[in-house]
């Protein structure tokens, strides 16, 4: 089921650069796995997860038949367990999943070790939970994540996934201002 | 009367768990996050913490950090009940921690879940 899915998201990122995917909250990840899996042979694709560790990550792409060379991930919850997060090669973690800032960093980082072409975002929906939480919230933080993406590439293609129950969440509003396209999963 | 801690910010996890567990057996009392769950500590010690692994506020390690570093809850068991996907060495790193007992993933089976209570804090604690 998971597999037309996601062939269909494929072929509709063909003529749009920025869309949002919700789903129910437990498929989201895998939605997002298999996604990445299939853009991986296209080219680069620039994972951020905050519910799927990098090594789970990894174990997972590399079962599935992922081209692992193609795939950097930004890790954004590794380190909300543990201090001290194993070092894997195409992998950067950030202290918490709400911190674009170190976001920020780490694509411009990775961005010159690989060309991004496609970045997926799993899941907007719970750094939303995060994000609503923190005293500095910032306005338009996600206008300033896309124009990041636009400037090192501007054909680079943006997937946001989210949780199909909470699209009423300010940030997710946000987004929606910016994506061609909604898709519910 | 064994006595559990159910700390998920989700409201409907929460309220679950408190009839699953008070259904059988268990003294139940909540805390809808990290910060909360601490506070709560200082005046109840649970048998068992049942902690959501994604919460706002604090996270995970600063949770561990605060509960480690009073003296007193050191017999307190704490269980992983969350949606976050770990590897399987990650898990068992985690597991090495004093008082982390187990790890179970959401969405959970509700008999495996009780299951792994029991195994933790034993079976003489059924219905009355």
């Amino acid at each position: 089921m998971i597999k037309i899915e996601v062939d269909d998201l494929i072929k509709k990122l063909e003529n749009k650069n920025v869309m949002i995917v919700f789903a129910p909250k437990y498929n989201i990840s895998g939605i997002g796995v298999e996604l990445a899996n299939k853009l991986s042979k296209r080219g680069v694709v620039f994972y951020f997860s905050c519910i799927k560790t990098c090594k789970h990550l990894l174990g997972t792409f590399s079962q599935i038949g992922a081209k692992i060379e193609n795939i950097k991930i930004i890790d954004g919850i590794t380190r909300t367990i543990t201090s001290t997060p194993p070092k894997s090669e195409g992998c950067v973690y950030l202290s918490a999943p709400y911190k674009f800032e170190e976001m920020f960093i780490a694509i411009k980082e990775l961005s010159r070790e690989k060309t991004l072409d496609f970045f997926v975002f799993d899941a907007l929906s719970t750094v939303a939970i995060y994000y609503g939480y923190a005293v500095s919230r910032e306005i338009g933080i996600t206008v300033k994540f896309v124009n990041l993406l636009q400037l090192i590439n501007d054909k680079c293609k943006i997937i946001f996934l989210s949780s199909d129950d909470s699209k009423d969440d300010p940030l997710i509003q946000e987004v929606l201002t910016l994506v061609d396209e909604v898709v519910e999963s | 009367m064994k006595t559990i801690m159910v700390v998920d910010d989700e409201k409907d996890i929460r309220e679950t768990l408190r009839l699953l567990l008070e259904k059988n057996g268990y003294k139940v009392i909540t805390a809808e996050n990290g910060e909360d769950c601490i506070k709560k500590l200082k005046s109840v010690k649970p048998d068992l913490i049942l902690l959501d692994i994604m919460m706002p506020g604090l996270t995970t390690k600063e949770i561990l950090d605060g509960i480690e570093s009073d003296k007193s809850n050191r017999n307190v068991k704490i269980m992983f009940v969350t949606v976050v996907r770990l590897a399987e060495a990650e898990k068992d790193d985690i597991l090495k921690r004093k008082n982390i007992v187990g790890y179970i993933e959401k969405p959970f089976d509700i008999d495996n879940l009780l299951k792994k209570i029991k195994e933790v804090l034993g079976d003489q604690n059924r219905s009355r």
